[in-house]
């Protein structure tokens, strides 16, 4: 995945969950992280649809689970 | 990135040839006097015969002789009228987590015009599972066998590399080193009186995919997935209470699945063979019982390999992100623990589906 998308993405879960900046968003997993809730992920959704112009399907939404599996969920998109 | 192409004249006949191979026999695609009277004039070739076109790319070129391919989505630009020469062309665009992802366009020779543009996903498929497993070896010593009922791959492959010479592989195809049995039903015929120490169940038919009430032949997929494998694990408990040693347990691989509320919507026939485990666990428990028998089933979550081992790298991800560790457990994990049970001899065992997930959420 190119820097600039992942920075994109970086960004987006900064701005969903409120974090610091030295916070380390590469390992988030919605089981460990208690502000993941429905309404976290459709901003993550709505913030990447936004950002790189893509749809998801509902295929994808059930894979979205950590920050790891929704880069690879973008990279498999062409990202 | 990588690319590929390669050039292919189609003719009418060709048309035909597809016609006779799909059974697609459309009017447009077979009958000269159907298409001229339609906006064509002449006969189109069928759409799929492009599809095919994208799978020769795939399968011997991007990537080859190890292609596993995952999906494919063609947009269908203009028609193709054959006499055509055709250039097929495709470029990796992507490859990362063992799936790559490939752009291809079917375009004519002379004039460059795209007939169809295409894309595709693949991974790669293993080659050479079936020596690995072929150091498999049948028990040499006087010791009881521990049978291993689906040795040819995943967990069953796994334990009984551990065993070593202390298992007996039962497979349903030809595997070396392992006793074949077509029909588990008949399994006493293969493998004679001997005594047997313990039956580790692990052959599961793969998961389906088809919803429940959308299936075609509900008969032969419910005897397949559903009444098959009970028919196996009774013709197994006779042979256990008629060969076992004393204390010999039946021990029944499966998923968690198995647990109550826990299914899966998209495989119903394998979630409900699955969900068989723990009423099977202690009925046989109390029927074993009086020929000091055991039974107990192990269930384990997603486990990476076997059956698993074409999954995505995102749909992987997402199953490893339900468990604590954020690992998902291996074959070779999981035979381990189906050794450390192997060596419970306590009563207490009886009758009990230890699920092993590693905590994993639902």
């Amino acid at each position: 995945m190119p820097i600039t998308n992942e920075q994109i993405l970086k960004d987006i879960f900064m701005a969903v969950f409120e974090l610091e900046e030295d916070f380390d968003v590469t390992k988030i997993r919605r089981i460990t992280m208690p502000s993941w809730d429905s309404l976290a992920l459709t901003s993550i959704v709505a913030g990447m649809e936004s950002e790189f112009s893509i749809q998801f399907d509902t295929n994808d939404f059930e894979h979205m689970t950590s920050y790891a599996a929704i880069q690879e969920i973008l990279i498999q998109k062409g990202l | 990135m990588k690319t590929a192409s390669f050039q292919i004249d189609v003719s009418p006949k060709d048309a035909l040839r597809f016609a006779e191979l799909s059974g697609d026999w459309n009017p447009l695609h077979t009958d000269p006097g159907h298409a001229s009277k339609t906006e064509y004039k002449n006969m189109v070739l069928h759409g799929a015969f492009s599809a095919g076109l994208i799978s020769r790319i795939a399968g011997m070129h991007i990537p080859g002789a190890d292609c596993l391919l995952h999906n494919m989505k063609l947009r269908f630009i203009a028609p193709i009228i054959p006499p055509a020469s055709l250039t097929v062309s495709a470029r990796l665009v992507s490859e990362t987590g063992g799936v790559g992802r490939v752009e291809a366009n079917v375009s004519d020779r002379d004039s460059g015009v795209r007939y169809v543009q295409a894309t595709y996903e693949f991974g790669h498929h293993k080659i050479g599972v079936s020596k690995e497993s072929a150091k498999l070896s049948i028990p040499s010593n006087d010791e009881a066998p521990i049978l291993v009922i689906g040795a040819s791959g995943g967990v069953g492959s796994a334990l009984l590399k551990i065993l070593g010479n202390k298992g007996l592989g039962i497979s349903r195809g030809d595997l070396e080193g392992s006793f074949t049995v077509p029909d588990i039903t008949r399994i006493g015929d293969v493998i004679g009186n001997r005594p047997i120490k313990s039956i580790v169940h692990c052959a599961w038919p793969a998961p389906d995919n088809v919803s429940f009430s959308m299936l075609d032949d509900p008969r032969s997929s419910i005897k397949h997935h559903v009444s098959e494998p009970l028919e196996s694990i009774h013709a197994l408990t006779r042979h256990l209470i008629d060969h076992g040693t004393e204390n010999a347990s039946l021990i029944l691989i499966g998923s968690t699945f198995a647990k109550p509320g826990r299914h899966n919507f998209r495989m119903p026939l394998y979630s409900v063979a699955k969900a068989m485990l723990p009423a099977l666990s202690n009925i046989l428990a109390l029927e074993l019982a009086p020929y000091g028998r055991r039974c107990f089933s192990v269930v384990f979550d997603v486990i990476d390999g076997g059956m698993n081992a074409g999954i995505n790298n995102a749909v992987r991800l997402s199953h490893a992100d339900r468990s604590p560790s954020g690992k998902l457990a291996t074959t070779e994990e999981a035979a381990l623990q189906i050794m450390w049970l192997l060596e419970n001899q306590s009563h207490l065992i009886s009758g009990a589906t230890i699920s092993l997930s590693g905590g994993a959420m639902p």
